[in-house]
């Protein structure tokens, strides 16, 4: 057998050579673009998790605001909870309220996959029962939103007699 | 390029050379596939210097000299085993390591002088029933750097034993084939005497007796008995003696069929030697050179293999990679090509590639991190928990801006100190302007109370509407129309 040639064994470098710029360029590529793609949904992952993840002070604010709050139930289940709720809360600060209505659910714009369900009520109490109910109020556990409050006063009685007002209010809880 | 073209082992070339005795020896071997070649032999004549022969032989590094050294050529050195002891330990057969261990327990017991003067390298032979032999050679640090200095000019690649030479050279260029054998090879002032045991040097001697204690004798080997003269009777005697006590130190007393073997040339003087050895009772016997076993364009006859016998076997252990021999120099010398191929690490090459390898490293290991740590908070994201929790914060973040607070509303209007004001009605709705009602001693009052209102943080724009005076008590009646944060924006609602 002859030896191999300078030529011979510079030409087999080359190829060599070739040989894995080829494989690093054709693997590579792939593997660089499923590493884009890794970091890609590694950040979006981290995005969510910060959402979750906030700080004490911004937790802090939030409770005091909604200090209690249970997940939405189905429809069926959720209203009467958050009747029976508004109407315990009634009774705690002593008004009694005329029946209360519970409206038709509609689509919510903020939260998709949950409807808004709201309950009307109407009732006549002094101003001071009103300030406990609204007090009390942040206190229910499915309450979603205030919609609507009215006041009103008899205007025939003079102002010291106007303790006793006439309230009007719809409030709101999400439904899934 | 050919089909039948195929990598073939280049060749090697070894030049090695020894003091023998007084004289400088040096022979050089061409190795390939199929033969081994003496190219050239060389010798000095008494007590030659040894940078000058190395230049003779076209070996010397010799920069003051300006020559470069061949670096395809692999110089050995020999050094002389006069200087050096053998000793003989028995350990159980255990790997390197372990032996290491048991060696230097026991060496600092053998040797008589402090471990740190002394220079100890060790080989182990075949164990037999879960015994092995362990070979030390042992010589005076002192002594092996003074030699290391007087060579460094040749720059040698390795410095040999040249009693590990004889038994090479006996078993390569002698036909020596013997399993356990004693190897004398005869100078003209001292013998050197080898124990070879499985083809490797055991344990050596050198005596003070050499073919010059030897005075010529009979012609004829056979009839040594009769012609001795009283000199040659004594040296004969005293050589035979010193074997005795060679073949006693090498715990050899009772092998009275042991194989003692003279190295020769073929003369009669090493044969009448020989035959002294036999009748003091050894089983002694000549070996010359196979002629067959090396090749040489000089013709070299069997004289000249014997004459060059211990730097034919220094090259012939270079050339073979085979050969353990005990590297006695290994921590005092390391020679100019190896420190180079050490530096070569520092080299911008090796240099470069490692940098290249440690590159793909970190972007292995950071696409690992990035894939287990997506891996990780997928699953953690993925758990029912982890998402009700989500959706939960979701909810009360979106509750907290539906829930206006209507305490506060109610307490910044009603705080007012305006005296004379007195309201009739609120009315709040999401997306309307929240609307309040009411009656003021005076319009100024009313305006008085309007400013109090866009004073407070979260009211703004506040109109007032219709403000009249009523005909019964002449009170005026007002209505203010204003904006409560963000509650009074067209869909705001849930």
């Amino acid at each position: 057998m002859s030896k191999l040639s300078e030529k011979d064994i510079r030409t087999i470098r080359i190829g060599a050579i070739c040989a894995v710029a080829i494989a690093v360029f054709a693997f590579g590529i792939k593997w660089l673009e499923n590493w884009s793609s890794v970091r890609k949904s590694l950040s979006q992952t981290r995005s969510r998790l910060s959402e979750v993840a906030v700080d004490e002070s911004k937790l802090a604010s939030l409770m005091s605001i909604v200090p209690i709050f249970e997940v939405p139930q189905i429809e069926e289940k959720q209203k009467f909870l958050f009747r029976d709720k508004i109407n315990e809360q009634l009774k705690k600060a002593r008004i009694e309220s005329e029946p209360l209505q519970i409206q038709n659910v509609r689509k919510a714009r903020q939260t998709p996959g949950y409807k808004v369900l709201p309950i009307k009520f109407k009732a006549k109490c002094r101003f001071e029962q009103l300030l406990d109910f609204l007090t009390s109020l942040k206190e229910n556990p499915y309450l979603a939103g205030v919609d609507e409050l009215k006041i009103q006063c008899d205007t025939k009685q003079t102002p010291e007699k106007r303790q006793d007002v006439t309230v009007e209010m719809t409030v709101s809880t999400l439904v899934k | 390029m050919s089909s039948s073209s195929a990598y073939t082992k280049p060749e090697q070339f070894v030049v090695a050379v020894t003091r023998d005795e007084d004289m400088l020896k040096a022979v050089e071997l061409r190795k390939d596939d199929q033969s081994l070649e003496v190219l050239w032999v060389k010798s000095t004549e008494a007590n030659g210097d040894w940078s000058a022969f190395a230049a003779e032989c076209g070996v010397l590094s010799g920069t003051s000299r300006g020559k470069k050294p061949d670096r395809n050529k692999i110089v050995t050195v020999g050094f002389g085993s006069a200087g050096v002891a053998f000793y003989h330990i028995e350990a159980p057969a255990v790997d390197r390591e372990d032996a290491a261990a048991i060696v230097k327990m026991q060496v600092e017991n053998l040797l008589p002088l402090p471990a740190d003067q002394i220079e100890v390298v060790w080989r182990t032979r075949p164990s037999v029933n879960g015994k092995a032999g362990i070979t030390l050679a042992a010589a005076k640090k002192e002594l092996l750097q003074k030699f290391v200095e007087s060579v460094r000019c040749i720059e040698p690649r390795t410095i040999l034993l040249n009693c590990e030479a004889v038994v090479k050279a006996w078993r390569a260029f002698f036909g020596g084939d013997e399993k356990t054998a004693v190897v004398v090879s005869l100078g003209a002032r001292n013998s050197q005497v080898c124990l070879a045991e499985d083809g490797q040097l055991s344990s050596a001697v050198v005596l003070d007796v050499g073919m010059e204690d030897f005075p010529e004798g009979p012609d004829e080997p056979g009839d040594y008995e009769e012609g001795l003269s009283p000199e040659q009777a004594e040296a004969a005697d005293r050589f035979c003696k010193d074997m005795g006590s060679v073949l006693e130190s090498f715990g050899l007393t009772d092998a009275k069929d042991l194989p003692i073997v003279v190295l020769s040339g073929g003369s009669s003087d090493i044969e009448r030697v020989v035959a002294y050895l036999k009748s003091a009772g050894m089983n002694a016997a000549s070996a010359s050179p196979e002629l067959g076993s090396i090749t040489s364009q000089d013709g070299l006859n069997a004289e000249d293999l014997y004459e060059y016998r211990v730097p034919l076997g220094l090259a012939a252990m270079a050339i073979d990679d085979s050969t353990e021999g005990l590297k006695l120099f290994e921590s005092l010398y390391v020679a100019a090509g190896e420190e180079k191929k050490k530096g070569g690490l520092y080299s911008r090459r090796v240099a470069g590639a490692i940098a290249a390898v440690m590159l793909v490293a970190l972007l292995l290991t950071a696409y690992l991190v990035d894939a287990a740590t997506y891996k990780r908070l997928s699953a953690l994201e993925s758990q029912p928990r982890f998402k009700e929790a989500g959706q939960r914060y979701e909810l009360m973040k979106i509750a907290a801006q539906q829930r206006p607070d209507l305490m506060e509303l109610l307490s910044d209007i009603n705080s007012s100190e305006i005296k004379g004001i007195t309201l009739d009605s609120l009315w709040f709705r999401k997306g309307q302007l929240v609307t309040i009602t009411g009656q003021a001693q005076s319009t100024e009052q009313t305006y008085e109370f309007q400013k109090y209102l866009l004073g407070k943080s979260g009211i703004k724009e506040v109109n007032l509407e219709h403000p009249a005076k009523a005909d019964k008590d002449r009170k005026v009646k007002f209505t203010m129309k204003f904006h409560y944060k963000q509650y009074t924006k067209k869909n705001t609602g849930l």
